[in-house]
């Protein structure tokens, strides 16, 4: 048993030095020569994502606005929308959920800047590796905000044909 | 304890000023320890602006500009208000289309000047 044990050990402490490395890993010299230069870029779209972010938070905001008024006003003019209703709660938390991607994608973004890169340039890049993901994480949520919007907007015109108004 | 209190309760008469002072720097210093903690929890910190190394980011800004009514959650569903809801929304739905969708392009090897060399294609043993 205990003889398996440490097989088992070594075969996982094998495999934490083997996955040290990124695969498609750029050379560890390329990134330590070009790592300050990297992180400058890296600083300038985290400025960028932050006006970004700004201005679709309040866009979202605004529609998300626009979606509870609107079903406020089909309730108050005695037309039943409970589907509408549903997509703007689903609206509302891919937002909140965009939100908090968006604060984990900075905070991921920030500790790469604060790596002494030159120094350390395999966390480095394992870090931009996770920073790409992070990001990609938004762009997913903005493609399923833009699909909750869009399922809103037809939801609604068959809400308002239905009804008979134009 | 009685006597403790009372004879506490005179130290505090005969210096009330200097306990004053003390007492409002003591409630500032927790309110301010409060708010900061929450600027940074509440993930606002994130969105602020007034940070250095943000004025270019501060004009790319749109703020709430227009001073048009919000949409109103009342009133009849004539085709005003349809015209109105439809204008709205198409108008906030350009915008967003306009916007920077985190395309992970410029965080590329290349766009970083980290793809200069040999790459490594096998995990190291």
């Amino acid at each position: 048993m205990k003889k398996f044990s440490l097989v088992i050990i070594a075969i996982v402490v094998a495999g934490s030095f083997a996955s040290a490395h990124v695969l498609g890993m750029p050379d560890v010299t390329t990134i330590s020569v070009n790592c300050p230069a990297a992180q400058s870029i890296l600083n300038q779209i985290q400025k960028a994502d932050t006006g970004s972010r700004i201005n679709r938070g309040h866009d979202y905001n605004e529609m998300l606005d626009l979606m509870f008024a609107m079903n406020a006003r089909l309730s108050v003019n005695k037309i039943a929308a409970p589907a509408l209703t549903s997509l703007a709660l689903q609206f509302e938390q891919n937002l909140q959920k965009f939100r908090n991607d968006y604060n984990n994608y900075d905070d991921i973004i920030a500790s790469a800047l604060d790596i002494k890169c030159t120094n350390r340039p395999i966390d480095f890049y394992n870090k931009l590796e996770m920073v790409r993901a992070a990001r990609d994480l938004l762009r997913q949520d903005t493609v399923i905000l833009s699909q909750n919007i869009d399922n809103y907007y037809t939801e609604f015109n068959l809400v308002i044909e239905e009804a008979g108004r134009w | 304890m009685v006597e403790r209190i009372k004879q506490f309760g005179q130290w505090i008469l005969r210096h009330q000023w200097p306990v004053f002072i003390i007492t409002v720097m003591i409630v500032a210093t927790t309110l301010t320890s409060i708010s900061l903690w929450l600027y940074q929890v509440g993930g606002a910190v994130k969105l602020d602006l007034s940070r250095p190394g943000y004025e270019k980011v501060r004009d790319d800004v749109k703020g709430s500009s227009d001073n048009t009514k919000p949409f109103s959650p009342t009133g009849t569903l004539d085709n005003t208000a349809l015209i109105d809801f439809r204008s709205r929304y198409e108008t906030i739905t350009t915008r967003l289309d306009q916007m920077n969708n985190y395309d992970n392009t410029v965080m590329s090897d290349e766009n970083l000047g980290l793809a200069i060399g040999p790459t490594v294609t096998e995990p190291i043993e």
